[in-house]
């Protein structure tokens, strides 16, 4: 324990021009931190390398500060500001749907001063400096910016053995003080003209009700959450980044202007965006990761992809024989290439075939 | 092709939708809900949280560790059992890729926004470098900003302009240049593509500090509803000169037979401190003693063309210092410096008026 500040001094020394009063200032600040958190964490205390975890805390304390030291006054405040406005977005919710984009920066922008008082009160009370004590040198500022960034991400316990981090909590505070005039109907505001094909526009409440009934089923829950995390990993390995950004904004539920000025596109760009993105989920669900999303939606072969005994026999009245043999054969658990082998079938060949069948199975279904 | 789209809609409108957000709180947010309501945040419904850890978990007290970042931890030390406690995926939103990803976008969207506009912290009036470290012969911030922030003037003046003019006045005080000359130099580094304007500003500040000290104030300053970095440049270049012109003064004993005893006070975070100058024309030879009040320990330093004396202290108190035969052209300085941090020192400039002389 008695390692840490000679580390911290000894680091912040090598790495900052900074004299060494101020060196040993911000490290005397952040082992007193450091060690609190060792002293009062029965999960530190009770694992036996307390060493450890101190020096993890405390590396962790030196690279944020370094960070903003590196990057500057200018770069920094930069840096911190767009970190919290990103964390903080979704929570604030501004008074006026429309121009709703502009709108929220507005009130970010507002919310974050807010933010920076308190936090600077914050880290004169922890400190035990006074009053009036203000970052007079790059380093101090620096040590108030990642003071301020983990402050903001601080988690606060929360009914349900759940937490959020503080900057949430308070920029909900906030967005509730706000004049609640406009609350008008979001769907209605997102609506747009050409909303042909556009699943985000679709009715909801109906499946949405339906969905609350079976709810509490958190291995579903937890599906869905791999099922999402594998699309955006799919995404990225074939390179379509936007079609992951636009997928994630539309997860957020974000109205249809704020993704386009998010991702600064006109709406006709935004349409073809979507168009693209529907194609790789399309080949994501029915072929590369066909199997994770029909167990998802419990419409695996175990469960005869989710179809009557009426509708699977349907199903194998309109398949070809190949596909009737090939079904046979998954049925039974074969291997991919196992299968293609007996079938005298490239790779290539066999999922085609096999992504036509899910296609007409799911056509079935859904009669 | 109709099918695709069916299929794609029931897809997305089951990855879309959030299955146990309505029955149970997501983690402390529904704002994401397309309505835009606010959530029912947990938290402002008075109830303190800790409390209701307590309440839930008995005797464990919540762990500072919960409250800690979990990228920060090395996966060895993020327990599995800490982030089942810390997430829940209710919300797509905390999804950690979906998470990470958005931030990730927003933040590059918002740079650019918030470089055009960079954010002020609450001490600040301007987005500032700031200094790598505070140098011996750096911006006298700390011990005697204090004083510069309560100088008599309409508006307040940034720390930073303070700080600089007080530099330049110490830097000038001195020289045997005009008083005008004097504010002029005092501020031209503040404003150096206006060399009309200053000596304009400097007359006029000169003129009203002769005539009636408000008048200057009362005549340009009439628009001076905002503050300084809300002023004018002409109204900024007066509010430097009659900030230059309270420090000259403020730091010069200026003695004579007429006026022989002189008091400045200069206040720091320590407490004020006190010089005190008496010249004694009639003693034999002629005599200026000094008596210096220093709030906490410090030392303090004399310096003439044929005169130099030190001397200090451990702790708050007087020192007596004193000008043997003082030549009434002659500027003598007084520089304090008060224990503890690295600082410029203070310089007073003590001089005898040389009409005294005739007098």
């Amino acid at each position: 324990m008695e390692a840490i500040f000679p580390f911290l001094c000894g680091e912040f020394k090598q790495s900052t021009r900074s004299a060494e009063r101020s060196c040993r200032e911000v490290a005397e600040r952040l082992t007193q931190e450091v060690l609190r958190i060792c002293r009062e964490s029965q999960r530190i205390q009770d694992s036996g390398d307390i060493e450890t975890w101190a020096m993890t805390l405390a590396r962790h304390r030196l690279d944020q500060c370094l960070k903003y030291y590196n990057l500057g006054s200018r770069r920094g405040r930069i840096e911190l500001h767009s970190t919290l406005s990103a964390i903080v977005y979704r929570y604030i919710s501004p008074p006026q749907v429309q121009a709703s984009y502009q709108a929220r920066l507005t009130l970010i922008e507002d919310f974050l001063q807010g933010f920076y008082v308190e936090a600077i009160n914050a880290f004169r009370r922890e400190n035990q400096l006074d009053a009036t004590y203000q970052p007079r040198t790059l380093l101090e500022l620096a040590e108030y910016m990642a003071f301020t960034e983990r402050y903001g991400k601080r988690r606060i316990p929360l009914p349900r053995r759940r937490s959020q981090q503080l900057i949430i909590l308070r920029a909900q505070t906030f967005s509730k003080q706000q004049p609640p005039e406009t609350l008008v109907d979001i769907e209605q505001a997102t609506e747009s003209p050409n909303s042909e094909g556009d699943p985000s526009q679709a009715p909801t409440q109906r499946l949405r009700e339906q969905l609350v009934a079976q709810s509490d089923e958190l291995p579903e829950d937890s599906l869905r959450g791999r099922v999402v995390e594998e699309l955006l990993a799919y995404l990225k390995e074939r390179k379509q980044e936007d079609c992951a950004e636009y997928f994630t904004l539309r997860l957020l539920d974000l109205p249809t202007q704020d993704i386009e000025a998010l991702l600064e596109l006109t709406p006709r760009q935004r349409d073809y965006l979507q168009q693209r993105f529907k194609y790789h989920l399309l080949r994501f669900a029915l072929s590369h990761h066909w199997e994770l999303v029909h167990e998802w939606l419990e419409v695996d072969l175990e469960r005869n992809l989710g179809l009557t005994s009426q509708q699977w026999e349907d199903l194998q009245a309109a398949i070809s024989q190949k596909q009737t043999k090939m079904l046979d054969l998954k049925k039974q658990g074969l291997a991919d290439r196992e299968i293609s082998r007996i079938m005298g079938l490239t790779s290539t060949q066999l999922n085609k075939q096999w992504s036509q069948l899910l296609e007409q199975a799911w056509e079935i279904r859904n009669l | 092709m109709n099918s695709d789209s069916e299929m794609i809609r029931s897809l997305l409108l089951r990855l879309l939708e959030e299955p146990s957000s309505l029955s149970s709180t997501p983690s402390g947010n529904s704002a994401s809900s397309p309505s835009g309501k606010v959530s029912q945040a947990n938290e402002s419904s008075g109830v303190d949280p800790q409390e209701d850890w307590v309440a839930e978990h008995g005797a464990t007290p919540w762990d500072p560790l919960n409250s800690e970042e979990l990228s920060s931890l090395p996966p060895e030390m993020a327990r599995p059992d800490l982030v089942a406690k810390t997430h829940s995926f209710f919300d797509l939103g905390d999804i950690p890729a979906v998470q990470d990803r958005f931030q990730a976008l927003l933040k590059r969207k918002l740079q650019t926004e918030i470089e055009r506009r960079p954010p002020l912290f609450p001490w600040e009036s301007e987005v500032q470098e700031y200094p790598v470290d505070l140098p011996v012969f750096s911006a006298p911030e700390g011990v005697w900003i204090a004083h510069l922030r309560s100088l008599n003037l309409p508006t307040r003046l940034p720390d930073a302009v303070l700080a600089d003019l007080l530099k330049r006045c110490q830097a000038i005080a001195a020289t045997p240049l005009q008083q005008g000359l004097k504010l002029i130099k005092a501020v031209e580094s503040l404003f150096p593509d206006q060399p009309q304007t200053l000596n304009q500003m400097a007359d006029m500040v000169l003129v009203s500090a002769g005539a009636h000290r408000g008048s200057v104030t009362s005549a340009h300053m009439a628009n001076l509803s905002t503050d300084y970095d809300g002023a004018n440049p002409q109204q900024k270049i007066a509010l430097s000169m009659l900030a230059a012109q309270e420090i000259l003064n403020n730091l010069s004993l200026s003695l004579s037979v007429d006026e022989p005893h002189r008091l400045r006070t200069w206040i720091t975070a320590h407490g004020p401190i006190h010089v005190e100058a008496t010249y004694n024309a009639e003693h034999h030879p002629q005599q200026i003693d000094l008596r210096i009040h220093l709030p906490i320990s410090g030392t303090v330093q004399l310096q003439g063309q044929e005169v130099a004396a030190a001397a200090q202290r451990s702790g708050a108190g007087y020192l007596n210092l004193g000008i043997s035969n003082p030549q009434p052209t002659q500027a003598y300085s007084l520089q304090i410096k008060l224990a503890g941090a690295e600082q410029t020192p203070l310089q007073f400039n003590i001089q005898v008026d040389s009409n005294s002389e005739t007098a």
